[in-house]
């Protein structure tokens, strides 16, 4: 058999054409090569809900953090002759939206009442006759903002707690969760009012006593899995490598740490707004004329059988938001879960 | 499991100590005294008055002086009533509270397994989809919201309900309904997520090779299954109703520890302020104390050993 | 009473933030002549001790259920009560009461010895009663209450059973009107021994000799009521069997309690009232308080300048305030002293010493001024705190106040809004640059407002003072004392200096804006405390 082989020229080779390699790639069976985080973008994409969350949420964040551009008022500007107007949309001509409000058992045009002439409101104004539209948007910055910060520090102290104490073992981490413990014990909202007491009222003390009381989830979180990514073979191989605990940590562990931490930061920024606007609604939160999202309602609250939108329209962006960032959550945790994977 | 409970027994101890030691030095920084009129006592009477509060003596015995008490559950007197024994007032309020709690809990809990587990059961139908708005929306409207909105149409637009005020069943209905939305909805939540891992279980796999009934395999092995972590979940969720208690009893003037805080958080009536944060303290731990032992006793595969790594 | 004033405010205030809430009692529609009424109240009962009682409220039911010398009437008139009569020395400095034979409702009679039993434990120090100052002006209560003389010495004593005999330090016109304060009334003593430090914990642990007993309250309820005290002396003229008390928290519940039937009376603010003003049920109580704001000239030297002052003042439009911003039942002020509330020889106080600067709007004239004021003093511009209490409806004040001055150029404000007796507290030692305060008479008389400004009053927060001011208070109450005539018209011309130097800036004159059940008639309200009396009530 050997013998009759034709012996081999180089002939008998050619550069393969860009048209055969086309034919190779067909055969190929796997995916193309994604990232971790690529992959999971992927399949938040396919989750419509996130979706549209998302783009919500981003809508919501332009507005509020571009308040200034979209804002038809300043926001703390009185006009106390302008008070309590309705909305009015000019050319819209809906109960709601053309200035006019039920009193007593009539509609009558609040504009005309109160000799606002060429004036409107899209969304009404309130008791000092701000423009509610532009408060909204500019309490919802506010919203966002503590929210935002809070979780950062939240994110950032939770995160160490996390890793020091999973990495560490022993008697540090034992102290270190009895600590998380006895925290767990302490309902967070009287840890937040007696911190709001201390520090006196305001955007500061706000922050500070909602990153205090939140970061325990997440310390409790990444501590799990620091622990169980400690033991994975790269972990020894860096160790074995002599590489120091403080590179391990940012070059190995943040790294296979993001998707928990992400997922619970998308639940901790509701949270942290949902206690903004619970402490401005008690009367400790944020301090006039400034706005958050809770002071709104609490304000609409108060008028809401005679003046409905107060309440309803800064309640129905809180809870947006609140949706919003829920769903994405959601959809985040499954996008990133390793068991959806296809 | 002797050893577990003194363990465990200890820690609580501990905590509260702990709070009671933070919430005193905290309230030594505020400004406030029980004085209404400061600048028209003469300097006898601001002594008496001090006296009386215990509040002419050094910090630090006014320190040991609270502990003893705290340990007698004594917390002083109201600055509020005039009085009153921050004791007396805590545990005269402490009724209604506990009943709008409880049943927001129970009612929560139960509607919140049956949607969860509808959901589980039905995933991916519609049912499933409206289940799960159901709970976002449960978990994202805020209860001051949710409150405000019930009492004015459920209370006086269709007059079904006592728009506020305490006195009888009917009047817990709104404030009841307004605390169950926030564990209702994480119960659900929870609950399907649970379900769905069972139901996709080997087990579950083998009943139904054997042949049994869905009902029978849902009764019998997913709802039971699933049933047991949600007790882990009682926690957290007691802090849900506590929290929200604060504006719903408000709301509805039911006369509660809830409300009762934020009064004295805005009238600066620091000695309610500090028994009613140690009283809730006591409250979690004890839910968290029960919650864990039944969690060991209903599934085997805890042991209180007191080791929980 | 004085601080009284600012603490019941303070109630008031802070209150119906987080107040008025609904009901629920079961009847008491009008149409049923049950004679039963159910009354919205902001705040639970603080206690029934009246020689601890601090706030509005809980004087409000004192006075319902106990009964001092004389009893509070309307238009500023006083009726017997506990005293059938009583006399007035020449000097006006000994008041002698004539006691009717009248029981408390444990059946003992109510004689002298529960008055000298009463105002003495009020006054010794060991009671620490926050309000003993009120007794300054009887005999060597000062003494006492500074721990220097046994209570024993208090001027006053009983001639037999029935006869109460008072001496004051300084003839004081309006002592009848202090004897109907809560303060003032009698106590059981053996009630008193019996409870200790119990004393007025709750409704049994107290004696009753007024028209109603309390029922129902453990000591921090909300619900409790007043029911028909058949010992009283006048028990025949009392109509209504039964009051029941509600007190609610949030303003928009009370209203719908009321709107369902569940209460017969409910205040009302801001919005709610401005939405409730063609109600056919609305009615506005007067009542004799002046909310005004204060400048700090001791810690703030360009607040000493005159002309500032004034800019400021005149840069508030106060007309707007009231209808637009604040909207409950509140007027436009004349001055510091509230109108209708003192009159002599038939004209009003307010209208006797009004000076138009002092209340007046006229934001370019206020520019003006403050130009001028600001070259004075040689400064730009002006960085200024406004501090308020932190209830609904201080911080529409604060907010308002402070957007309107604002428009002054130069001028910037911020807002600084605490619980009330924080801000009470820091007010008081000169913490602030503004504040944002409130007076309510405990009599009616012009000198409980005037008396604030006076240059060593403790209330006097912002330190203003004037020389000629301080000598007419000191003159009306020393020579011009028995003399009513030059008594009056020193007052007239220190609130004239008070506000031709703008030494304040009235804001407005109080009036509780409410919802009040036309089935039920003749419920006194007062422009003072105790504001409401259900004796003559009844349900039609």
């Amino acid at each position: 058999m050997v013998d009759n082989a034709k012996p081999i020229s180089a002939g008998d080779f050619k550069p393969v054409s860009a048209a055969d390699r086309g034919k190779l790639d067909s055969e190929k069976i796997s995916a193309p090569s994604l990232t971790f985080l690529q992959d999971s973008w992927r399949r938040l994409r396919k989750n419509k809900a996130a979706m549209i969350c998302l783009v919500i949420l981003i809508i919501l964040f332009i507005l509020a953090f571009g308040s200034g551009f979209f804002e038809t008022h300043n926001p703390n500007a009185t006009n106390p002759n302008l008070a309590n107007l309705p909305p009015k949309i000019p050319g819209i001509d809906i109960n709601g939206f053309n200035g006019t409000i039920e009193q007593s058992g009539t509609r009558v045009n609040a504009y005309v009442q109160a000799h606002a002439g060429n004036a409107y409101y899209i969304l009404g104004t309130d008791y000092l006759g701000r423009d509610l539209f532009s408060r909204i948007l500019y309490g919802t910055r506010i919203s966002l903002e503590i929210a935002l910060i809070a979780s950062f520090f939240d994110l950032a102290f939770g995160v160490v707690y996390g890793i020091v104490s999973g990495w560490m073992g022993g008697r540090v981490d034992t102290i270190m969760q009895r600590i998380i413990e006895i925290m767990l014990s302490i309902p967070n909202l009287v840890v937040m009012v007696l911190l709001i007491l201390v520090l006196k009222p305001g955007m500061s003390a706000i922050i500070y006593s909602i990153a205090i009381t939140s970061w325990i989830n997440m310390a409790r979180l990444v501590r799990a899995q620091t622990l169980e990514l400690k033991n994975q073979e790269f972990i020894l191989a860096a160790r074995a490598l002599g590489e120091s605990s403080w590179k391990i940590s940012f070059k190995h562990l943040l790294p296979n740490l993001s998707s928990v931490i992400i997922i619970n930061l998308m639940f901790t920024i509701p949270t942290a707004i949902f206690f903004e606007a619970f402490l401005s609604y008690i009367g400790i939160g944020i301090s006039a004329p400034q706005a958050s999202l809770g002071t709104l309602i609490n304000d609409g609250q108060k008028n809401f059988q005679f003046l409905p939108y107060q309440m309803w329209y800064p309640a129905i962006v809180l809870s947006v938001l609140m949706i919003a960032f829920n769903i994405l959550g959601d959809g985040l945790r499954d996008s990133f879960d390793p068991k959806g994977r296809e | 499991m002797v050893k577990y409970l003194g363990k465990r027994i200890f820690y609580i101890v501990l905590t509260l100590f702990i709070v009671s030691t933070i919430t005193f030095f905290l309230m030594k920084f505020m400004p406030g005294t029980p004085l209404t009129n400061q600048a028209k006592l003469t300097p006898g009477q601001i002594h008496q008055i001090y006296k009386q509060y215990g509040l002419d003596k050094p910090v630090w015995q006014q320190y040991l002086v609270y502990l003893a008490g705290v340990v007698h559950g004594n917390f002083g007197i109201s600055f509020q009533f005039s009085n009153q024994a921050v004791s007396y007032l805590i545990g005269s309020r402490m009724g209604p509270s506990l009943i709008i709690g409880g049943q927001g809990m129970v009612l929560g809990v139960l509607v919140g397994l049956v949607v969860g587990s509808l959901g589980a059961v039905k995933a991916n139908t519609w049912i499933d989809t409206t289940a799960t708005i159901v709970s976002i929306l449960f978990v994202s409207i805020p209860s001051f919201v949710l409150a405000v909105l019930l009492q004015y149409y459920l209370g006086l637009k269709l007059r079904w309900f006592p728009i506020a005020d305490w006195g009888g069943f009917m009047y817990t209905v709104l404030p009841t309904l307004a605390l169950a939305a926030s564990p209702l909805a994480e119960t659900a939540r929870f609950m399907r997520t649970e379900m769905v891992d069972v139901l996709s279980s080997d087990y579950i796999e083998l009943a139904k090779a054997k042949g049994l009934g869905k009902v029978g395999i849902i009764y019998h092995h997913a709802l039971r299954n699933s049933l047991i972590p949600i007790i882990t979940i009682i926690g957290p969720l007691t802090v849900n109703i506590m929290t929200g208690s604060m504006v719903v009893e408000n709301i509805f003037s039911v006369p509660g520890i809830g409300e009762q805080f934020v009064k004295s958080v805005l009238t600066n009536d620091y000695p309610t302020i500090m028994g009613l944060t140690i009283v809730y303290c006591a409250m979690l731990c004890v839910v968290l104390l029960i919650t864990d032992i039944l969690y060991g006793l209903i599934d085997p595969r805890i042991r209180l050993s007191g080791n929980n790594n | 009473m004085k601080l009284n004033s600012l603490a019941k405010l303070g109630g008031v205030a802070l209150l119906s933030a987080v107040v008025l809430a609904g009901c629920g009692s079961k009847s008491s529609q009008s149409g049923s002549k049950k004679q039963e009424i159910s009354w919205m109240t902001p705040s639970p009962i603080a206690t029934m001790d009246t020689s601890k009682m601090v706030d509005l409220y809980s004087a409000q039911i004192a006075n319902g259920t106990n009964e001092g010398l004389l009893r509070m009437a309307k238009n500023n008139k006083v009726d017997p009560g506990v005293a059938k009569s009583y006399t007035v020395s020449k000097d006006g400095k000994t008041w002698t009461f004539n006691l009717r034979h009248s029981k408390w409702n444990n059946g003992t009679p109510v004689t002298a010895k529960d008055f000298v039993f009463s105002w003495q434990r009020t006054v010794k120090p060991k009671t620490a009663s926050q309000y003993a100052y009120i007794f300054a002006n009887v005999k060597n209560a000062a003494k006492i209450s500074a721990g220097k003389m046994a209570p024993s010495k208090l001027g006053v004593k009983a001639d037999g059973n029935y006869k109460f005999v008072v001496t004051l330090e300084k003839p004081q016109s309006y002592f009848k009107y202090m004897v109907t304060q809560p303060e003032f009334f009698p106590q059981n003593s053996k009630t008193v021994a019996k409870y200790g430090g119990d004393y007025g914990g709750n409704s049994t642990k107290n004696s009753y000799n007024g028209p109603f007993i309390l029922k129902g309250w453990n000591g921090t309820n909300d619900t409790w009521k007043l029911v028909k005290n058949p010992k009283y002396w006048d028990a025949k003229s009392v109509k209504v069997n039964t009051v029941k008390f509600q007190a609610v928290k949030t303003p928009s519940t009370a209203l719908n309690s009321y709107n369902s039937n569940k209460l017969d009376f409910t205040t009302l603010s801001g919005t709610l009232a401005a939405n409730n003003k063609k109600n056919k049920d609305y009615t506005v109580f007067p009542q004799a308080s002046t909310s005004y704001m204060e400048f700090n000239t001791k810690k703030i030297p360009a607040l000493r300048n005159t002309d500032i002052r004034k800019a400021m003042a005149l840069a508030i439009d106060k007309k707007q305030m009231v209808n637009k911003v604040m909207q409950g039942g509140d007027i436009t002020p004349k001055g510091f002293v509230p109108a209708s509330m003192a009159k002599h020889n038939g004209k009003d106080f307010a209208t006797q010493s009004y000076v138009k600067d002092g209340t007046d709007y006229n934001l370019k004239e206020a520019k003006a001024l403050f130009a001028k004021g600001m070259k004075q003093v040689g400064k730009k511009s002006l960085s200024l705190t406004l501090l308020g209490a932190d209830d609904d409806d201080s911080k529409r004040a604060t907010e308002f106040v402070q957007s309107q001055l604002t428009k002054l150029p130069g001028l910037k404000i911020t807002n600084q809004n605490i619980p009330f007796k924080s801000k009470l507290t820091r007010a008081q030692n000169q913490q602030f640059d503004l504040v944002l305060s409130a007076w309510i008479a405990d009599y009616p008389d012009p000198s409980n407002f005037l008396d604030l400004m006076t240059s060593n009053n403790s209330y006097n927060d912002g330190k203003w003072s004037n020389k000629q001011y301080d000598a007419l208070i000191k003159k009306s109450e020393s020579t011009d004392a028995n003399n009513e005539t030059a008594r009056w018209n020193d007052m007239v011309q220190a609130e004239k200096i008070l506000m031709n130097d703008q030494g304040l800036v009235p804001l407005y004159q109080q009036g509780q804006a409410a919802l009040l059940r036309p089935s039920v008639k003749g419920v006194q309200a007062f422009t003072t405390s105790p504001q409401y009396d259900w004796a003559k009530a009844s349900v039609k």
